[in-house]
């Protein structure tokens, strides 16, 4: 029957769709937390530059990213992880590392909910 | 706003395509599993186009996998009657030759109000006029007719891809050893059989056919 053809190629696109998606996803994250990891590492050694333009770097990039990542996860966590990530590098201060490892540790967070929230099986 | 129109524009064109792709089962009468997804396709694209938040491939993944789901289960209710049966229920008689089977009604929950209204939109005024009423599994009410003086007996289901009407059967003052003798005369076996349809006067059978490739 041609029905069961479409719906074994609708079967199909669906996998499809939902490995690519997926591995994007885990990608994405993965990519921000490793440029946000490098950031704060480069603040902790006191290159206070650097990591300001790291920070506005991961921001930019996940911004960017978050256009074609919006049709996969909802959007109030994206919102959340960009507007956290805008202020990273506002917090790279020799006298405000502290907060800036609190929010480092929140965007760390927020991100791994990102990824949770596309993989969770309920 | 713009994601309004673009997640509508998308749903509207991925729905038409899901319910063109199941075919026109679901335009017409509606089994409940039928029902179910026209529901749930319904609902899951209304409630896209109203959540711009929701991801809109979530919502697009989900209306091709109940149209694929779909597709594959009616396929296999079309080879396996007994998980039709178990699927879409089936049909419960509540009029024979004249006569209300309470019985019917009670396993249907359908009260003798509700039947006679069913009638009179079919312009049937008394039970006395039907000779077989039956509620579908869709729930719709079908009903064969008194033959009037001189008219022929409508044909009543025997035996319909291997579902045998065992109370047509003894309606007709028939017996399964009838059934098979009229069988073996074809040479045939019940899986064989399409449609065997009898009154008491004639018998219409109609064979599956051998090379069954269709579309």
């Amino acid at each position: 029957m041609k029905r069961n053809l479409y719906a074994v190629i609708l079967l199909a696109a669906v996998c499809v769709i939902v490995a690519v998606s997926g591995h994007f996803v885990s990608r994405s994250v993965a990519q921000t937390q490793d440029q946000v990891r490098q950031a704060y590492s480069a603040a902790l050694a006191g290159e206070y530059a650097e990591a300001r333009l790291a920070f506005r770097a991961a921001s930019e990039n996940c911004g960017a990213q978050s256009r074609l990542l919006g049709l996969f996860v909802r959007r109030s966590l994206l919102d959340e992880i960009n507007e956290t990530l805008g202020l990273l590098e506002y917090y790279v201060q020799p006298d405000n590392l502290a907060d800036l490892g609190a929010e480092t540790a929140r965007v760390s967070a927020q991100l791994d909910q990102l990824e949770t929230s596309f993989l969770a099986a309920f | 706003m713009l994601s309004f129109l673009t997640r509508a524009l998308v749903i509207y064109i991925v729905v038409i395509v899901a319910m063109r792709l199941m075919g026109k089962r679901q335009l017409a009468e509606l089994q409940p599993s039928e029902l179910v997804t026209t529901f749930l396709i319904s609902n899951v694209a209304s409630i896209c186009i109203e959540e711009p938040e929701l991801p809109i491939l979530s919502s697009l993944v989900t209306i091709l996998l109940i149209s694929a789901l779909e597709i594959l289960n009616s396929t296999l209710a079309w080879y396996l009657p007994g998980y039709a049966r178990l699927l879409f229920g089936k049909p419960v008689t509540v009029i024979r030759n004249g006569q209300i089977q309470e019985s019917g009604l009670r396993h249907l929950r359908i009260t003798p109000n509700d039947l006679a209204e069913s009638l009179r939109g079919m312009e049937i005024f008394s039970p006395e006029e039907v000779l077989w009423g039956v509620v579908e599994s869709n729930g719709t009410l079908s009903v064969a007719r008194t033959p009037q003086d001189g008219q022929e007996p409508p044909l009543l289901p025997i035996l319909i891809d291997r579902h045998l009407y065992s109370d047509n059967l003894q309606a007709l003052h028939l017996d399964e050893t009838w059934l098979e003798q009229t069988l073996a005369k074809k040479e045939l076996t019940r899986s064989q059989v399409l449609v065997l349809l009898a009154n008491g006067q004639r018998t219409l059978l109609v064979a599956k056919k051998q090379a069954a490739t269709g579309a």
